[in-house]
This record gives structure tokens, C-alpha cells and sequence, in this order.
């Protein structure tokens, strides 16, 4: 690299076109490394798993045709046991809310009584003795509750004494070996639960929540004037299951049925302002690197307008075409490294007010040299054009008028 | 005057080149979209849905939570209930000490007129409400009026619908005095309302607060009579276990789930009616209720935005980052006039030696500057109206009327435009200003 000192030179001599790329190629780091590293936790919120078998269970809402608690509890009884005898159903749960839906409960918790003892909250489900196949949970320790342990809840009004939970929520309270659970005593809002069993993954309903892996499952049949039912399609069978059970549930007079969604669409529906953000921020990150392209073929064009001068001499000289190319791709090169310095800098502050002012984790370092490595690359494509350009230039040039 | 005449050179200037010109305004119009994008969205987002009585309408909170526990901290700080027990509710109903007040939960039923068919029915959402709301929110009546004070507290069958539903359900006509199905009761219509869309709407909480508002009213005891609670979906929270589940035992409990507004005649009264709170939960501490410490507040429309945390950090990080942007536009452009000026200095030569002073070069370029900014700020103003219908497309589930520019906000994307683009014009201006007449009259 024989040509460093001179280009060093140059610019010295000449600050202020490209002191400006350089500004420009940092504030383009900076909003670079940020978008990429917000799309990156948006996306890893789109795809987390809940822990169900989404593509095969659908939810829906429904009403119960009576208000006398001994009926009702009878009536949904025979809802589930209608559904569970149509072809295409595998099995089916009645709960009180569902992961990746808009609408749950949390549960104070903790493994003593006392305000110190309850010192986090955990994600709250109940579902009958169908509740975990029906989901597809994966049972790692215990057993499930069998059908005589579920009792019936109008409106959260029964007294349960044991639960299933998450494995996440095992960890948080026996982090050394999470196995330790079973059978121990945990409270939940103040109440003793007996632990039975221990499922591998079951999600909360708020995702982005610190304790989003935690979650407890309450043996009831959650029932109230509109109770939520989750249904397990046998494979491949979703849509046709969906259509048998409204045409089985419609057979009831009075009958009204909401919110019928499969998993695809609730995390549609969970995530649409997420969705909608990576699309921005896709959109910004497609107008920077146009802009930096743009920006600096504009800077090398003119300079060489203003070099065509010298490149003429250079070339008389005995300078080869290759050498003024090198020449040009090296000064681009150094300008884009200097303005990606203090990109890196003005980045990490900018990153700094991010996880100062939104709870965000700060970015990891690759991503700094993943950009790094972008602009780098985007710059030496914008400024081939000019440098063939510069290398044409004739060696004639220099003999004419001075 | 020599102003008039530099617009003219400049807009000769920029025909000359005129792929450098597009590129300047472009880019400048591209950061000033970007930046107004978002900033509208944002500001709608976080605008203030009453501003006439922002100051004087209240969400009342009570410190009715568990004597063993705080309701929530946030940052070590205590914080209350922003809903209240149904026995609140009833008792501040009662002693009616604001201008207004109105209670407001959502709930949800089937919903037909008496032509339709059970099958016809839909699942719809209501505001369960009390009659002052309307007046309070400014509520706007296509037709009739709200129920009146004695209805209010019967809890009479009727039910105000919105525009839309009255036009799916009765063709738009005038159906004051017409009957819909709740569920299995009957309700008489007393009022239609007109197009209405609350932004933010704040009386249901934070988690409607970007949804269009429920499409049917309907008084608050009438719910509570026939109990329609929708329990799977409205916030409720309760800090004893409901011994069973019937609805007496519900009301009586100390469960938080309705959200309670106050209108008071004007701000100044903020005090008295503090004063009327806390001697109200003394009353109940008496009782034996409110064990906690009282922390009782009111929150004026404004406040509880904040409070409730309705605007979303999101939307502050896009508006950060398009700012960003359009700096990366503006140094881009810089660097495009300093091309474009180094370009003319013959002619600067030129007219310095026959005369012109630094400051008339400067003068002119100025122009120039102040001319490609007005250009840009128009463009920027054309992409930032499709860059919100593309918004709008993209937020399909935020309300249209986020996505709209107001005249304010229209005018100052165009004095940004020309006020950013001269700023950062300066220094090739100087630039420019400071050829040497000598050295570029002799290459000529």
C-alpha cells in the first residue's frame, strides 16, 4: 500500500468533501446498527415458540345457554364431549385464557406465604385434564392431572390444591435442578399449591414480559357465561375441523360463537404493530443504503472532475490503469473506515440512550462488524463507476494546456 | 433588489444540472418524509383526544387494594388501582360531586335488530356507561339524545349505537324509538351518534386506547342488573379469593374492574374534589375498608396518558431514528451542493472580479440553497402523504385517522425543509464565497 501516504495526504490537504462522507457514513452506521438490532428483537418475538402445537389447535369463544351453575357446568360437559366425537378432532379443552392471545390472568407467586416469599409474577392457566395433549405441552416430570383432580370453576370460585407448571418456572425457583419442584408446595396468590407435574414449554400471554416463561396450570374447568375452548385438529384435518365444530355448536338454539381463530392468525394478531415495525424499519434500512450509495458515488465523481488533471499526469507518468483504480477503491476505502470509527462510537451512544430510556439489551458486538463489513462493501461498489471512469482518463491530458 | 433575480439564476442553475438538482431535492425530501412520518404519527398517537377540557376531566384512582400488599410497584414506588370497586363506583355516582361523572367498563353480547333472525345476531362490543359521558367526551348525536337521569339509575333496556351500526342495521335512517336485541333482552334505541373516533380514546385504559371506540352504549346499572360482565375479556383484578361466583358476591367484593371519570367545572377545583376523595376514603377506612395507606389520586386526560403509558416507546425510537435520517439526507446533500458550488466557480470568478462582493456570492447561492429546501419540503411533503397512506396500509389496525397530517403539521414539514437545507447549506455557501477571483479567471 505505497499509495496510503499520499491519500492521507490529499485528504488532509482537501478536509471538507470528504469529512462530510465520513459524517454521513456515521450517522448511517449509527441508524444502521440500531434498525438491524431492533428488527432482530422484534423477529425473535415473532418466532419464539408458545410452546403449543400451533399448527394444529384453534380457539374459539362461546356462550352457555343457562345461568344456573349446576347446568352450566353440565352444558359446557357436553359441548366438550360433542367436539371431542367429531372426526377431525383429536381432543379438546375448555381454559381460561390461551398463549399469544390478548387476554389473560398472572398469579403473585412464590414458595412461602409471606409478602417477602411472593416476590414475582407468573403467567396463569387453567384447563381440564385434556388441557396438556390438547395443547401438544410436552409432560418432562410428574403426571397430568386425571379427571377426578379437575374440578369445576364458575368465574375462578373453586379451591384447586395443585398445579402443573412450566419449566421455566421450576428454574426460577430451583435453578441448581429444577426436578427439585415436584411435589413442594408453591403459592400462588397467597395460596398453597402442591406441584404434580412439570411441562417443557408453556408460554405466557404477554410475550416481551420478564416473566414470560413462567407459568402455572391450575386443574379447572374454567367456565363462565363465555368460556374459551381450545381444540386440537387431528393432522391436517384444521379447516375441516374448524367447519364440523361450528356446524356441531350451532345445532344448540342460542347459540353464538366468537373470536374462532387458529394459531396462525392470533400471532398475526398479537404482533401486528410488531409486524408493521420490521416493515418500517425495513423500508429505512433500504433508504440509507441507497443514500450512502448514492452519496458516495456523487463524492468520488467529483473529485475526480477535479483530479482529471493530475490522473493525466500520473498516467504519463508510467501510472497504470490498475494503479488509479487501486488508487480511487483505497481512498474510498479509508474515508468509509474513518466514517465507520465513529459510527461505531456515535452507535454505542446512541444504543446507550436505547437501553437508558426503552429497557433494551445493548447490541452485540457482532452486528457492529456485521454493518462494518456492509457500508464497506456498498461504498467500494458505489465508487467503481467514477474509478473506471478515473482510470480511462488519458495520459494525453497532462500535455495539453496547464 | 437583487433577491429576485438570484431566484432566477438559481432556477437556471439547477435546470443546467439536472441530475445533481433531482438528486439534492430528493434526498433532502426523502429525510424531511421520513421524519414527518413518523412525527405525525407519533404526535397523533400521543394527542390530546379533549383539548378543550383535557385539564378538568379526571380518572379517579382509590387506594382500595390489599392491606398486605401494594397493587403494583413501579421504579419502588407504590402504585394504586386505576379501577375502582363497584361499591366506589356506586357511592361516588352517588354523592355526584363533579359537573359530571360516568362510570366506564366494556363488555360484550349478541346484537340483532327484531327483523333479524338468531342466526343473523353478532358478537359486538359495548361501552357501559353512564349518561353524562356523552357530554362529558363530547360525544356528537346524529340522532336523539342520551337517557335521561332516572333511566340512568333503573338501569333501563336502552342503547345508543354509532353510525356504522345504525346504517348496517337500519339503512342509516333515523331509528330512535326501534328495539335491538342484547343477548335475549330487548332495548330500545334512545340515540344514534355520529362519526366519532376519540384519539387516543382514554376512558377504557391503555389497551384500547388506539382501538375505535365500541360501537354501542348502553347505562352502566342496565350491564350490572342483568349481568353482563364479560369476564374472559375485560380487566378485572382482585386481591381476596370470591368466595363463589355469583354477581352479588362479585359487587359486593372488593375486585377492581371499572374505570370512573369525573368533569369538574374547571381545573381550579382540582383541590376541592381531592378534598372530597380522601374525606371519602377516611369514611370507608372507618368502615373498615381501605387498609392500605391512602394514595388516592386524580388524573386530568393529559395525565393519564402518561400515567397509563398510552404512547408507545416505539413510536419515540421511529421518530428518533427518522431525525437520524434526515441528518444522513442532509450531509448528503451538503456534500452534493459543495460539488454543484465548486462547479461554478469560474462564474464566481467572475463576478467577483468584476465587482461583486463575498457577501452578494453568498447571497446568491443562499437562494439557491432556500430554493432547493422549498423544492425538497414540497416534494418531502407529496412522499410523506403517500408515505402515510403506505403507513396506513402497513397499521391497518391503528385508526386512519393516525395517519393524517394537520394543517400545523403540513407547514412545518415545509419550514423544516427549507430551514434544515440552509443550515447545512452554510458551509459549502462559505465555501463558495471564499473563491479566489484571480485563480479561476486564468484557467478560463
Amino acid at each position: 500500500m505505497n499509495d496510503l501516504k499520499p491519500i492521507l495526504t490529499t485528504l488532509w490537504r482537501a478536509k471538507s468533501a470528504p469529512l462530510l462522507l465520513i459524517l454521513q457514513i456515521a450517522v448511517t452506521f449509527t441508524i444502521l446498527v440500531n434498525a438491524v438490532y431492533l428488527i432482530i428483537q422484534k423477529e425473535a418475538l415473532l418466532i419464539e415458540p408458545s410452546g403449543l402445537d400451533e399448527d394444529v389447535i384453534f380457539t374459539f369463544q362461546t356462550n352457555v345457554q343457562s345461568s344456573e351453575p349446576e347446568e352450566m357446568i353440565a352444558l359446557v360437559k357436553q359441548d366438550l364431549r360433542d367436539i371431542r366425537s367429531l372426526s377431525s378432532v383429536e381432543n379438546v379443552t375448555v381454559m381460561n385464557a390461551f398463549p399469544l392471545s390478548d387476554w389473560g390472568s398472572y398469579a403473585l407467586t412464590g414458595l412461602g406465604p409471606t409478602d417477602e416469599d411472593m416476590n414475582i409474577y407468573t403467567g396463569y392457566y387453567t384447563g381440564d385434564e385434556h388441557a396438556i395433549d390438547t395443547m401438544g405441552l410436552e409432560l418432562i416430570a410428574g403426571e397430568a392431572p386425571t379427571e377426578g383432580e379437575v374440578q369445576d370453576s364458575i368465574d375462578f370460585s373453586a379451591n384447586v390444591t395443585q398445579a402443573i407448571v412450566s419449566k421455566g418456572f421450576a428454574e426460577r425457583f430451583y435453578p441448581d435442578d429444577w426436578r427439585a419442584i415436584l411435589g413442594t408446595t408453591v403459592y400462588l396468590n397467597y395460596e398453597p399449591y402442591i406441584v404434580k407435574g412439570v411441562v417443557k414449554e408453556l408460554k405466557s400471554v404477554w410475550p416481551g414480559w420478564y416473566s414470560h416463561a413462567n407459568t402455572v396450570l391450575v386443574p379447572l374447568r374454567h367456565i363462565s357465561n363465555n368460556y374459551k375452548v381450545l381444540v386440537r385438529a387431528r393432522a391436517g384435518d384444521l379447516e375441516q375441523a374448524k367447519l364440523q365444530v361450528v356446524e356441531q355448536l350451532m345445532k344448540t338454539p342460542g347459540r353464538h360463537l366468537d373470536k374462532l381463530m387458529d394459531y396462525q392468525q392470533m400471532r398475526e394478531d398479537k404482533f401486528k404493530s410488531e409486524t408493521a415495525a420490521i416493515k418500517t424499519l425495513y423500508w429505512v434500512i433500504v433508504g440509507l443504503v441507497l443514500l450512502t450509495l448514492l452519496g458516495i458515488f456523487g463524492q468520488a465523481r467529483f473529485t475526480i472532475v477535479k483530479r482529471r488533471k493530475q490522473i493525466g499526469t500520473r498516467r504519463a507518468l508510467g501510472a497504470s490503469r490498475g494503479d488509479i483504480l487501486r488508487y480511487c477503491m483505497a481512498e474510498n476505502a479509508i474515508v468509509t473506515f474513518i466514517g465507520i470509527v465513529l459510527g461505531v462510537i456515535c452507535a454505542l451512544l446512541a444504543n446507550v440512550q436505547l437501553v437508558n430510556h426503552f429497557d433494551m439489551a445493548p447490541v452485540p458486538v457482532i452486528y457492529l462488524l456485521q454493518v462494518a463489513g456492509v457500508i464497506l462493501i456498498v461504498g467500494q461498489l458505489a465508487v467503481c463507476q467514477p474509478a473506471w471512469i478515473a482510470a480511462r482518463v488519458s495520459p494525453a491530458l497532462a500535455t495539453r494546456s496547464v | 433588489m437583487l433577491i429576485g433575480y438570484y431566484f432566477k439564476l438559481a432556477w437556471l442553475s439547477l435546470k443546467k444540472t439536472p441530475l445533481l438538482s433531482i438528486l439534492m431535492i430528493g434526498t433532502i425530501a426523502m429525510g424531511i418524509a421520513a421524519t414527518m412520518i413518523t412525527s405525525t404519527v407519533s404526535i397523533m398517537m400521543a394527542q390530546d383526544p379533549l383539548p378543550e377540557k383535557s385539564d378538568r376531566v379526571f380518572s379517579v384512582r382509590l387506594s382500595s387494594w390489599s392491606p398486605d400488599k401494594a397493587y403494583q410497584l413501579a421504579k419502588g414506588e407504590e402504585v394504586i388501582p386505576p379501577m375502582l370497586t363497584y361499591m366506589d363506583t356506586m357511592n361516588l355516582l352517588g354523592d355526584s360531586k363533579g359537573l359530571r361523572q360516568s362510570a366506564a367498563v366494556m363488555y360484550k353480547s349478541m346484537v340483532r335488530s327484531e327483523s333479524q333472525t338468531d342466526k343473523e345476531a353478532k358478537m359486538l362490543r359495548f361501552n357501559s356507561v353512564n349518561n353524562d359521558f356523552f357530554a362529558m367526551f363530547n360525544v356528537p348525536f346524529l340522532y336523539g339524545a342520551p337517557w335521561s337521569d332516572q333511566e340512568d339509575r333503573d338501569g333501563a333496556a336502552l342503547v345508543i349505537l354509532d353510525k356504522q351500526t345504525n346504517d348496517r342495521l337500519f339503512s342509516g335512517a333515523n331509528s330512535v324509538g326501534q328495539h335491538l336485541y342484547i343477548g335475549n333482552h330487548l332495548a330500545r334505541i334512545v340515540g344514534v351518534i355520529d362519526s366519532w373516533s376519540p384519539l387516543p380514546q382514554v376512558f377504557h385504559g391503555p389497551h384500547h386506547a388506539h382501538n375505535l371506540p365500541f360501537p354501542l352504549f348502553t347505562p352502566f346499572q342496565f350491564q350490572v342488573n342483568n349481568n353482563l360482565l364479560s369476564k374472559g375479556e375485560m380487566g378485572w383484578q382482585c386481591w381476596a379469593p370470591l368466595g363463589d361466583g355469583t354477581l352479588e358476591t362479585f359487587l359486593a367484593s372488593e375486585c377492581v374492574w371499572i374505570r370512573y371519570w369525573v368533569e369538574l367545572e374547571a381545573a381550579t377545583q382540582r383541590g376541592d374534589y381531592m378534598d372530597y376523595i380522601n374525606a371519602y376514603v377516611e369514611e370507608q377506612k372507618s368502615g373498615g375498608r381501605f387498609a392500605r395507606e391512602n394514595l388516592s389520586k386524580i388524573f386530568n386526560i393529559t395525565e393519564s396518558l402518561i400515567e397509563d403509558q398510552v404512547v408507545e416507546d416505539d413510536d419515540f425510537i421511529a421518530v428518533w431514528l427518522a431525525a437520524a435520517f434526515l441528518v444522513a439526507c442532509l450531509l448528503n446533500c451538503m456534500g452534493l451542493m459543495l460539488i454543484k458550488f465548486y462547479g461554478k466557480g469560474a462564474e464566481v470568478g467572475l463576478r467577483r472580479a468584476v465587482g461583486a462582493s463575498k457577501q452578494h456570492i453568498a447571497l446568491q447561492f443562499g437562494c439557491e440553497t432556500v430554493l432547493i429546501g422549498i423544492l425538497g419540503g414540497f416534494l418531502g411533503l407529496a412522499l410523506a402523504q403517500l408515505g402515510l397512506r403506505i403507513t396506513a396500509d402497513i397499521f391497518a389496525h391503528l385508526p386512519a385517522g393516525l395517519m393524517q397530517m394537520s394543517l400545523p403539521l403540513v407547514v412545518m414539514t415545509v419550514v423544516l425543509a427549507v430551514l434544515s437545507s440552509t443550515l447545512f447549506g452554510l458551509w459549502p455557501i462559505y465555501r463558495a464565497a471564499q473563491t479566489q477571483p484571480s485563480a479561476q479567471l486564468k484557467s478560463l
